[in-house]
């Protein structure tokens, strides 16, 4: 054996590993949506909490009228919410836009501030940071402004954070809104569901973790106010405060009744700049949380942040190694002697990867479908290794950024019409 | 005029078949002239007697024919026509069961046959009336020796044994009971008398010693050893290093080669056809194994025609077949089928399980041929010098090629402790032509087309691309196969679960849209898909 075997055998226990670990994941979430079903949504007992909703917009004329019109129509008292959005540093019509829904909703708690270059256009933290001055609820929400909630998200999000102390955060589902425009958008709605249903429901119901997926959640005022806001280099800032709130010692649960629909890229560049900023996000993150998986205080994070590195680290290196080391075998520029599994063995674990993402989509209404069994299938060989270059790609940049000593730029997602 | 025309016409269509049928007449009339003048030996059986110790007599009597080069024509008792024997010089009944023979005509041309009668097995009184005074001793269940040219082939339990109760003449083969021994055979006058025959390799060689006497055949004989079933992926390592190892012993050997008429311009064969030569280099000698008809071809016109493309490829390629090695079916398929194995002059009587066909049939016969011996029956065969001495016949043992050296040892290990005196086959006087070729070998070496060849080897150097490369070794295969395995059964296990999941989903998934179209109080669709409300925003 040479030195590319020992570095073949590791990458085949780190695959494995993770593939069994995400196994158990998909099983415990599955154990959650069940018990899901069982229960009756959660309702507000007593008064019910004032609630500040915080939308941060940039440039989002195409889909803020909808996403106010939704938030507007809550099934939640009108007195007992205020909706904030944070038109930051637009050069689009949304200050007008939404200057004609606060004319034409002149009872409903709906401000709107209008940063400019010089108070705004910093990223999403900034904007949050901004609106969370004036917002005034003992539990802030947090929407994108392409969100379409639906009519009784905030309330079960609410009810959840005020039933439970040790809760410090509700997150709800979302949901694609605009899976049936091509294949990307079908691939983006499967793996969202697929991610929601193994990553944070699985999570949960295994060991009480969720991370926060940047829009569409709940959390109180409190904590907000202890941690100081959002870390304003945190191009990642939802990851970067469930870390936060893990450490203040809460829970974040994940409420699957309560969803919210949104607009996913629907070209390859829009998506692969968005999913590059957030790599490139968490790998802050990870970076600058990596010493609480040796400290004693932070056992409860201590998976995540395993989760995250071996999502981004390990099983990346592992990919790209093995990839890399088995192109270099076929050119003959290296030679390995590990006799490896067999192909039998590899294509069930492709059957098993796509009856297990084909599980978290039974969960959902109209998902179920031969054609999405085969898009798994199409998934596993274009849209994820399309995840592998991504993440490539983010962790060099992230580097780059590192060394350059330069703050990473927030990119805004592009929005389509419709 | 026209009628004359027309009896002319008439005439001739009645005279014109005469010559054919006159010709096809002749023409019998030869092949049966043939059929009486070519045969050695009318061999005439009772039954096949597939459910007794018996079943392989037949087989045994007709492989040690064409091991003594003898041609025969064989008939059971009841396909024997009158006046069939009266053709032969010599007949040989073969009695396997104690049955009465139903058939007159046999009966009648037995009782007034004045050639050469070979008699094996049951007697049946008054069928030949000298036989009936041989004095038969009847012993059942006992453990014999066969006891031949000096040599004693132990241990042959038989059920029922026959002998003749006479003390034996001197040199005589014999069958060893105890501390008794009795004359194997009996001759008087024309009638020579073998009472009991097992398909046993120790009777098959006694009963081959008294056939070769009958015959009148030359008393020398060889032994040889072969090494059967070589094919381009057999273990040519090891066939190599047999060569290498019979050759430091001073053993010569031969190589049955089974033909291969596909692909023979591939690498494989080159590399094949080099390990050959190699094997000649090491004293050994090619000989053409002929695999059983069943797994070649059902054409012998395509057959014949590839045998020839083999052979001419073979002595191309610097490969001097010398020989044939064959079952004894071989010999039952017409000269033309088997052209050009045919034209060899010696080979192998292969021992083949199978049992005999019944109906009536001819044999061929190669101009010299030896009995196939397994490596057993010479370990079972005791000599009372140091040296093993020769069977009677002519003999090849088959020895097939060792899986690995500890067999190969073990091998060596019986040939030379046993001292045998092994032929060099290619000292042997063979000869062939088969379409351009000419080969011929003897004591002075082989010769192709009247020229000496040298058999020394020259390794030729096979292309890179062409060249034999051992399969990869695999590191900690054990673990991989093991893990393999694991794995295989945890994921299916996974798999089978998550079968059950989707199931076990499509149900909830049923009961609960159910539920939710029937409840009309639940109204939490989402906003997009209440495309009224969303211009009436309160």
């Amino acid at each position: 054996m040479n030195g590319f075997d020992y570095i073949m055998l590791v990458n085949i226990f780190l695959i494995w590993s993770l593939l069994f670990v995400n196994i158990v994941l998909i099983v415990a979430g599955y154990v959650y949506y069940l018990k899901v079903e069982k229960e009756q949504p959660p309702e507000i007992i007593g008064e019910y909490p004032f609630v500040s909703i915080m939308v941060p917009a940039h440039n989002e004329g195409v889909v803020i009228v909808k996403t106010v019109a939704a938030l507007l129509a809550f099934d939640y008292p009108w007195d007992r919410y205020e909706i904030i959005v944070i038109n930051d540093n637009s050069s689009d019509n949304s200050a007008e836009l939404l200057k004609e829904i606060q004319d034409t909703n002149p009872s409903r708690n709906l401000t709107v501030i209008n940063t400019d270059n010089i108070s705004g256009g910093k990223g999403k933290s900034n904007a949050l940071n901004i609106g969370y001055q004036q917002a005034k609820g003992e539990f802030i929400a947090i929407y994108d402004a392409d969100n379409t909630p639906e009519h009784k998200a905030l309330r079960y999000l609410a009810a959840e954070l005020k039933a439970d102390d040790s809760l410090g955060a509700v997150i709800g589902k979302f949901r694609t809104r605009n899976k049936e425009v091509n294949l990307l958008t079908r691939f983006i709605n499967i793996e969202t569901l697929s991610f929601q249903w193994m990553a944070q429901a699985g999570r949960w119901q295994l060991m009480k973790l969720c991370t926060i997926p940047g829009t569409n959640f709940i959390l109180r005022r409190t904590i907000i106010e202890a941690i100081g806001g959002w870390d304003e280099k945190a191009v990642a800032e939802d990851t970067e405060i469930s870390f936060r709130i893990y450490l203040m010692g809460y829970k974040i649960k994940f409420q699957p009744k309560a969803v919210t629909w949104e607009q996913e890229p629907q070209t390859w560049a829009v998506w692969f700049r968005q999913r590059t900023r957030w790599v490139k996000g968490n790998v802050y993150v990870l970076i600058k949380n990596i010493g609480y998986l040796v400290d004693k205080d932070a056992r409860k994070i201590r998976f995540d942040i395993f989760y995250f590195l071996s999502t981004y680290f390990l099983l990346l290196t592992a990919l790209v190694v093995s990839d890399v080391i088995f192109v270099m075998n076929m050119a003959g520029l290296v030679s390995t002697s590990i006799q490896g599994f067999s192909n039998l063995l590899w294509f069930t674990a492709f059957v098993m990867f796509i009856l297990g993402v084909f599980i978290a989509l039974t969960t959902e209404k109209g998902e179920m479908t031969v054609s999405n069994f085969f898009i798994i299938a199409l998934m596993y060989v274009t849209y994820c290794q399309m995840w592998i270059i991504v993440t490539v790609y983010g962790v060099f940049q992230y580097l780059k950024d590192r060394i350059k000593k330069q703050d990473s730029k927030w990119y805004k997602t592009e929005r389509f019409q419709g | 005029m026209k009628q004359s025309i027309l009896i002319l016409i008439a005439l001739a269509l009645m005279v014109l078949p005469m010559p054919a049928i006159y010709g096809e007449e002749t023409v019998n009339q030869e092949n049966i002239s043939m059929t009486i003048n070519t045969k050695d030996v009318l061999l005439i059986y009772d039954q096949l007697a597939v459910d007794t110790v018996y079943r392989n007599n037949l087989n045994t009597v007709e492989t040690l024919l064409s091991a003594l080069s003898r041609t025969a024509e064989i008939v059971s008792i009841d396909d024997y026509s009158v006046g069939q024997m009266s053709g032969y010089q010599k007949l040989i009944i073969l009695k396997n069961t104690e049955n009465p023979i139903t058939n007159p005509d046999f009966i009648h041309d037995c009782q007034n046959y004045s050639g050469a009668l070979f008699y094996i097995g049951f007697d049946v009184s008054g069928l030949i009336p000298a036989l009936d005074s041989f004095p038969i001793s009847r012993q059942m269940g006992r453990t014999v020796s066969v006891n031949l040219n000096g040599l004693a082939i132990n241990s042959i339990w038989v059920d029922d044994l026959r002998v003749i109760n006479e003390l034996p003449g001197s040199g005589e083969t014999t069958i060893g009971v105890g501390t008794s021994d009795y004359p194997f055979s009996k001759t008087i006058n024309r009638l020579t008398y073998v009472p009991t025959l097992i398909g046993d390799p120790g009777f098959t060689l006694g009963l081959g010693e008294i056939l070769k006497d009958w015959f009148g055949l030359a008393t020398s004989a060889d032994m040889t050893l072969l090494i059967p079933d070589i094919y381009p992926f057999s273990d040519l390592n090891m066939v190599i290093k047999t060569s290498d190892a019979f050759y430091a012993n001073g053993i010569p050997f031969a190589l049955g080669v089974i033909p291969i008429d596909d692909n023979i311009n591939f690498p494989a064969m080159s590399r094949f056809y080099q390990v050959l030569r190699y094997v000649q280099s090491r004293n050994g000698t090619i000989i053409v194994h002929r695999p059983s008809p069943a797994t070649v071809s059902d054409s012998t016109t395509v057959l014949s025609e590839k045998m020839y493309v083999v052979i001419t490829k073979m002595v191309e390629n610097g490969v001097y077949p010398l020989g044939l090695a064959s079952g004894e079916s071989l010999f039952f398929d017409e000269v033309s089928k088997v052209n050009p194995l045919n034209l060899f002059s010696t080979g192998i009587i292969l021992p083949d399980d199978g049992i005999t066909a019944s109906g009536r049939k001819e044999t061929w016969a190669l101009s010299s041929a030896s009995l196939g011996i397994n490596l057993e029956t010479i370990a079972n065969t005791s000599s009372p010098n140091r040296n093993f001495g020769n069977y009677p016949i002519n003999t090849t043992i088959i020895m097939p090629l060792p899986e690995n050296e500890a067999m190969l040892v073990a091998q060596l290990g019986i040939i030379n402790h046993k001292w045998l005196s092994l032929t060099d086959y290619k000292r042997l006087d063979n000869y062939w032509t088969i379409g351009q070729n000419t080969i011929a070998s003897s004591a002075s070496g082989i010769r192709v087309n009247g020229l000496p060849v040298s058999l020394s080897y020259d390794e030729e150097p096979i292309e890179a691309d062409y060249r034999y490369q051992k399969p990869p070794e695999y590191s900690l295969e054990k673990i991989f196969t093991a893990g393999n395995i694991f794995l295989l059964t945890v994921v299916g296990i996974i798999i089978v679960i998550f079968i059950m999941i989707v199931v076990f989903s499509r149900r909830v998934y049923l009961n609960k849209f159910r539920k939710v179209v029937n409840n009309n109080d639940e109204n939490n669709e989402p906003v997009i898909k209440r495309q009224d409300q969303e211009g009436k925003t309160p």
